[in-house]
């Protein structure tokens, strides 16, 4: 047997056994390589479809109202919470067919400084509707650590739905913010909750309390 | 042999049987999305009038009025004249709306011009507030467009088309909301208001 032989067999067993030619090789890791990208769009539109990216995910500390409620960013304790059909902060009136739920609460920066928009504060009513707090009359000033920020919250509720909501707080927002902490003070409004026809609103306040 | 051919063939019958069914679902999925998708039978927009309740999707929305505002002059500049649309709306769904929808009202003047959700100078508020619409709060909005073809006659009525919409869940975000179908019409006298 000559050498030529022993280097290149001819017999199709032989052939069985060795690897797939060069080209078939190149079109199977291309194949599984469009696989494995159909695979990650279809986990995407997977996440996407059971997921709604406007709600963020939160962690919840949870507490009750006159006691503070405490998270790792801060300290948030309701004080009173008031039923009106006007509200004042010494301009224009703000008046409604409704009910305002007026919430006086206080937050204690713990690290870094805290500030809210007016989604970040919002009243959870007992049939699971959000309700932002409203911007015209609302007041919080930014609270740095080692201060105490004493402000006022006031949201729109049909009346029929005031009872049962509870106060929650998300302590980050952003476009991209997806995982953050939450306080949620519970039952801050019940049937004993006093109504009153105005509710002269009170100016924000900080002060050091560390 | 083609070379995807010769992948096919080099693949497990396993393999190969899911990748047909695969396509097969691919094709069917596209040809169903091409159609439409699957959706009940819809029937024309109705007819409504002023005064008359419109349920869409978020909303519920009464048109009540239509004026002309006339060209003035703000700041040393001429304002174009705007076609106002005054409404009622209440916000249905379960949480606080930053704005009112864009997508739910088509506006038509008889001049050729419509304002809808694409239209630049196109702009829905409240009427009075903020423009945040609580869930459950009924209150006033208007729609206000500028007019650039010039005034028509005011016996011709504008027409007000509203619209169902549906969450453009798009294929990585899902917070816009698209107009999805037109369920109710109506044409409003729209007289020219007084001058501020």
């Amino acid at each position: 047997m000559s050498k030529d032989a022993t280097t290149m067999p001819t017999d199709g067993a032989h052939h069985a056994h060795a690897a797939p030619p060069r080209r078939t090789r190149r079109w199977r890791r291309a194949l599984a390589t469009a696989l494995g990208l159909l695979a990650c769009l279809v986990l995407v539109g997977l996440v996407n479809a059971t997921v709604r990216e406007d709600q963020s995910r939160a962690r919840w500390y949870v507490g009750q109202a006159q006691a503070p409620v405490t998270s790792p960013r801060m300290d948030v304790e309701v004080q009173d919470v008031l039923l009106a059909r006007e509200v004042s902060t010494g301009l224009t009136p703000l008046t409604t067919e409704e009910t305002f739920v007026v919430v006086l609460w206080s937050t204690t920066a713990h690290e870094e400084r805290i500030g809210y928009t007016a989604s970040q504060v919002q009243l959870a009513t007992a049939d699971g509707a959000r309700v932002s707090q409203r911007n015209e009359v609302s007041q919080q000033l930014p609270v740095d650590p080692g201060f105490t920020g004493q402000g006022v919250s006031v949201f729109e509720v049909p009346t029929d739905r005031v009872e049962g909501a509870d106060l929650e707080i998300h302590d980050r927002e952003g476009l991209y913010t997806y995982y953050n902490g939450a306080l949620r003070v519970t039952d801050v409004v019940d049937a004993g909750t006093p109504r009153q026809d105005v509710v002269d609103l009170p100016a924000p306040t900080v002060e050091v309390t560390r | 042999m083609p070379p995807t051919m010769v992948a096919m063939t080099s693949l497990g019958s396993g393999a190969r049987s899911w990748l047909v069914t695969l396509a097969v679902l691919g094709v069917v999925a596209l040809v169903v999305g091409l159609a439409g998708g699957f959706r009940g039978a819809e029937g024309p927009p109705a007819d409504t009038a002023t005064g008359e309740w419109v349920e869409s999707t978020r909303w519920d929305v009464r048109v009540d009025d239509c004026r002309i505002i006339p060209a003035q002059e703000r700041f040393g500049e001429m304002d174009p004249p705007q076609v106002a649309i005054l409404m009622t709306v209440r916000n249905t769904w379960d949480e606080t709306q930053m704005g009112f929808s864009q997508a739910m009202v088509r506006i038509e003047v008889p001049n050729g011009e419509s304002f809808g959700a694409q239209r630049e100078q196109f702009s829905m508020g409240d009427a009075e507030r903020d423009g945040y619409f609580d869930p459950g709060i009924t209150r006033p909005a208007v729609l206000t467009g500028d007019i650039a073809g010039g005034l028509w006659d005011p016996a011709e009525p504008v027409r007000v088309r509203l619209a169902t919409e549906r969450q453009d869940r798009g294929f990585v975000t899902d917070d816009r909301w698209a107009t999805d179908r037109e369920v109710a019409t109506l044409d409003l006298d729209c007289p020219m208001a007084s001058a501020p």
